[in-house]
């Protein structure tokens, strides 16, 4: 898609930072290409709705892109990235009203259920189940949910979400523990988890 | 190891488990269960994994590039309710047609002296009349009118400087017709 040249995708992530910073756009199109899909799950998981998730990507990606001099280089470009498009979608779950579809059936085009079908691979049954944890990761307190969502989806270390979260790693352990027993309380009265 | 340490250890664990966890889940059947509930959450997890398409890709790097590339050098877009810019348009018209005589007038600004002093430049007012529904689309770099758009039309935006924002209530009317007199 990109017109990148073999330089440019072999480079680390700062050495594009400071060809984006000089109005390089190949350099742009590689460090969006390169962090798209952990920003877009990220985003996903914490906002639940698709499109909730795609604005804030775009949000996250415009402020970094438009502020690259801000990036100082003393923790990984993509731990900083991570923080803006966290705070993206922070910012925007919070001005728009979380929006999920439980409780909301599935029918078909004669107002019947679709038949379920036992694999769990399956994509019917995975969207309820998408369903359900999304159910349940809005029903945690921002720093609850953004703590799980990005040790379970940002294979970012404990010390990087504690850069990102503002606290010592030793909070980050809690928060994740405490996101775990409430998200599989919700999700045990609702399934067999 | 206490059944807290074991518990908060299989929350925060990545898969790998320490020798004393491993003991401990031998003969703990409360943290043992508790680690059977984290891997079926941590199975559900990765079987619902977001997964972007290539079109929301594109859509979201094509908002990225174009909301990036209207705001180089000092300048904002901004949107304006046509119905809203139309329906002053009168106003600001008259506003301004006072402002121009005010400045280029030789004399004194009164009945007489506006009457004469808009007979004397014609050319410096020239007030473009807008339906209800219309919006003009202005290029302030090159002081222009591009276009006027209707209603319908969705891509309704007027390029302004930066530093025009702070009073862009006054400014955007004032540029508005400003470039629109010829
Ligand atoms: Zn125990």
């Amino acid at each position: 898609m990109f017109e990148g040249s073999a330089t440019v995708v072999s480079s680390d992530d700062e050495t594009l930072v400071v060809l984006a910073r000089a109005g390089d756009q190949v350099a742009r199109e590689e460090l969006f290409r390169r962090h798209w899909d952990r920003s877009y799950r990220l985003a996903k998981r914490l906002l639940g709705r698709e499109e909730d998730a795609l604005d804030a990507v775009q949000d996250g990606f415009l402020k970094a892109l438009n502020h690259l001099e801000r990036f100082d280089g003393r923790c990984e470009f993509s731990t900083w990235l991570c923080r803006i498009v966290q705070n993206a979608a922070l910012d925007l779950g919070r001005n728009r009203s979380r929006r999920t579809n439980v409780g909301l059936k599935v029918v078909t085009a004669n107002g019947e259920e679709p038949e379920k079908l036992d694999d769990p691979s399956v994509g019917l049954v995975n969207d309820d189940l998408r369903m359900e944890l999304d159910a349940a990761l809005a029903r945690l307190s921002p720093s609850l949910r953004s703590a799980f969502v990005l040790f379970a989806e940002s294979e970012l270390s404990y010390k990087e979400i504690a850069e990102i979260q503002g606290v010592p790693v030793g909070t980050v352990m809690s928060r994740i523990h405490a996101a775990r027993q409430k998200l599989q309380s919700y999700l045990s009265r609702r399934s067999d988890l | 190891m206490r059944c807290g340490e074991a518990k908060r250890e299989l929350s925060v664990s990545r898969g790998e488990r320490s020798a004393e966890l491993g003991a401990h889940l031998a003969h703990c059947e409360s943290c043992a269960a508790w680690a059977e509930s984290c891997e079926r959450f941590d199975a559900l997890w990765d079987a619902t994994r977001p997964v972007a398409t290539d079109q929301a890709f594109a859509s979201v790097w094509n908002r990225v590039t174009s909301a990036g590339s209207s705001r180089p050098a000092r300048a904002a877009w901004l949107r304006f309710a046509p119905r809203v810019l139309a329906g002053t348009a009168a106003i600001a018209a008259a506003a301004l047609f006072f402002v121009f005589v005010a400045f280029h007038s030789d004399r004194p600004v009164g009945v007489g002296g506006f009457a004469d002093s808009h007979q004397a430049r014609p050319e410096i007012v020239r007030l473009v009349l807008l339906e209800e529904g219309q919006t003009p689309i202005i290029d302030l770099e090159k002081h222009e009118v591009t276009r006027v758009n209707s209603d319908d039309d969705d891509s309704l935006a007027v390029n302004l400087d930066e530093p025009k924002l702070s009073s862009i209530d006054n400014l955007v009317l004032f540029n508005a017709f400003e470039a629109m007199a010829q």
